[in-house]
């Protein structure tokens, strides 16, 4: 108990010292899996588009490689992330390995799928009559897609939620790909166990906490905006 | 004679390798209600989709003021048009929102929008409305906003797929009156789609019927509806008798029709033998104990022998040798004390009958 209690005695003091090298370590981390996400959602989005709206062969194959890819071990993406941007790979003369850059393509691998799996199902969940409706009323083509967007933009969100919080907080790509180089690949996942293995528990903590309370704002942002447009249950029902 | 405001010509379009619609030449006048009228299933949706260019094709034709649509132009003419679906949909968020949807697609600029919705809101009675969200309209409510983002387009052709068959019939009949209102009001050029017999009778001026994707009779509303010119056109438009019969006797203006060992006096020309239909809607036919003396010349005597009821009214089955469908209404048939297996007369004025001629 007496580990514990002066471990977060100890993370506290860290914390509120606002030690720059734990402020470092947490932009670095924000920054790679926050343009991961994004770039996640610029490709996961309009796949999800194609896969939910379009009928084409072959396409319930894609849906289920995309939901296949959506609990995609990271150990994996990382394994071959590393084999093809490795110094005699078949990408090594890019010179990435061991860079934020490879530790953004790894989190954009893991986080695509997702995204775009999310997508498909909100954007199934639309009536599919919204875009005759569009129609009927004078929408061109695309005027009629972004109708169909927008009345599926809040469980869209669903998609950017679970993209971040599946990269965030996800260690064996990063570190396989980034290295863990302190002050250049060091992230919270990667520091955190690096301090654990070391003893230094302390220190661990407090990057814990600081990558919780990073997850449940970036979470807690977003279910706000989500939940502005939710009704409530429109009437009692009996058991 | 001006062009008309749309044209379509030798349309023909398939689902699933079925042919739907097959129609060779329909148009629509600027400032006219036309009602295509036909029973589930007859295409009728396809066709509005057709006209109102949300659908093109297989093949065909469509016109708009002389000039040919095609897929450079399909857009700036369908944004001419408004198409009111049969089960409308509405967008997340307020009621105003939902009605300027049609006019921000448009880019109307935001003053222009201001006006047209004031004078919209005042022609449906709006105002209350607008700021609610759509999921808390009653059905009633629901049909009158989207009716009005319909006519904020002020569009040139008003294109209506059944829009209130899922209303009750009180609210149907309110929405239908305001329709009807309202498009005398603005001089709407209108086409209508529906399956209910009342509301093409009530709102049409020219009816198009269509059965399995073809036209089989258009014109004034009246013509069609008491002179269908065929026996599945009939029975659309409420004739419950159709008799096979045959020109027994033609003394110029008047005819003798036999029909099983029955005759039935019409005025029209014929030749003799010839095979015709006998078209009787059951509202002409009168339902009496004793015959009467009166100028009514088909006169037949008769067993009762079905009696259903549709509420204010009841429709009677009488077999006079052949089978006479008749209404009557509840007071009357309590009145004549009647009841199912009674012998009564059947009267039918020679000219409530239609003929179909069927070597023409």
């Amino acid at each position: 108990m007496e580990l514990l209690f002066e471990g977060f005695r100890r993370a506290f003091e860290i914390l509120f010292s606002l030690d720059p090298e734990v402020f470092k370590i947490t932009w670095l981390t924000i920054k790679i899996s926050g343009s991961a996400t994004l770039i996640a959602l610029a490709l996961g989005l309009p796949l999800g588009i194609v896969l939910a709206l379009y009928r084409f062969p072959g396409r319930k194959l894609m849906v289920a490689m995309v939901n296949t890819g959506m609990g995609l071990p990271p150990v994996v993406v990382g394994l071959f992330v590393a084999l093809f941007l490795w110094k005699s790979g078949p990408l090594g003369f890019l010179n990435l390995i061991y860079t934020p850059t490879a530790m953004v393509i790894a989190q954009v691998i893991i986080a695509f799928p997702i995204v775009a799996g999310f997508s498909v199902a909100a954007l199934q969940q639309v009536d599919p009559q919204i875009a005759l409706q569009a129609r009927a009323l004078g929408a061109s083509r695309w005027q009629a897609l972004w109708a169909i967007l927008k009345e599926a933009r809040l469980p869209t969100l669903a998609a950017v939620m679970a993209g971040f919080g599946g990269v965030i907080s996800e260690i064996g790509a990063v570190l396989m790909v980034g290295g863990n180089i302190k002050g250049y690949t060091r992230v919270l996942t990667t520091a955190i166990v690096l301090e654990t293995r070391m003893g230094r528990f302390a220190v661990a903590i407090a990057l814990s906490l600081i990558l919780l309370t990073l997850s449940f704002l970036v979470n807690y942002l977003l279910t706000y905006v989500q939940q502005r447009g939710a009704r409530e249950w429109p009437y009692r029902s009996w058991r | 004679m001006a062009l008309p405001k749309l044209e379509i010509k030798d349309i023909e379009h398939y689902y699933g390798g079925r042919r739907v619609l097959e129609v060779q030449k329909l148009s629509v006048r600027e400032g006219e209600c036309v009602v295509i009228f036909g029973p589930n299933g007859s295409g009728k949706s396809t066709l509005l989709r057709v006209m109102s260019l949300m659908e093109k094709p297989a093949r065909g034709m469509i016109f708009y003021e002389g000039k040919e649509v095609n897929n450079k132009n399909s857009l700036e003419i369908r944004r001419r048009f408004a198409l009111l679906l049969q089960n409308p949909v509405f967008f997340q968020g307020s009621v105003v929102k939902n009605i300027v949807y049609g006019l921000n697609v448009r880019r109307v600029p935001s003053e222009k929008i201001k006006e047209k919705l004031e004078k919209v809101t005042s022609l449906f009675s709006l105002d209350g409305l607008l700021p609610r969200r759509v999921e808390e309209l009653s059905g009633g409510e629901a049909q009158r906003v989207n009716l009005a983002r319909a006519f904020i387009l002020e569009p040139e052709i008003l294109f209506l797929d059944e829009p209130f068959s899922a209303l009750d019939a009180p609210t149907r009949e309110e929405v239908i009156s305001e329709l009807k209102r309202v498009i005398k009001k603005t001089g709407q050029t209108t086409v209508f789609v529906t399956h209910h017999r009342e509301e093409a009778a009530f709102l049409g001026e020219r009816v198009v019927i269509l059965l399995e994707g073809k036209i089989y009779q258009q014109g004034p509303v009246e013509e069609v509806f008491s002179k269908p010119v065929c026996d599945e056109v009939a029975r659309l438009v409420g004739v419950e008798t159709v008799l096979r019969g045959k020109v027994a006797q033609s003394d110029g203006s008047l005819l003798k029709i036999s029909v099983a060992d029955q005759s039935f006096f019409v005025p029209g020309e014929a030749k003799l033998g010839e095979e015709v239909l006998v078209c009787i809607k059951p509202e002409e036919v009168i339902i009496s104990k004793n015959k009467p003396e009166s100028s009514v010349r088909n006169w037949f005597r008769g067993k009762i022998v079905e009696v259903s009821s549709y509420g204010r009214i009841l429709n009677l089955g009488v077999d006079c040798g052949f089978l006479l469908k008749a209404l009557i209404t509840q007071s009357s048939y309590r009145e004549l004390n009647l009841r199912e297996g009674d012998e009564v007369w059947a009267g039918v004025k020679a000219t409530s009958i239609h003929l179909i001629r069927r070597e023409e």
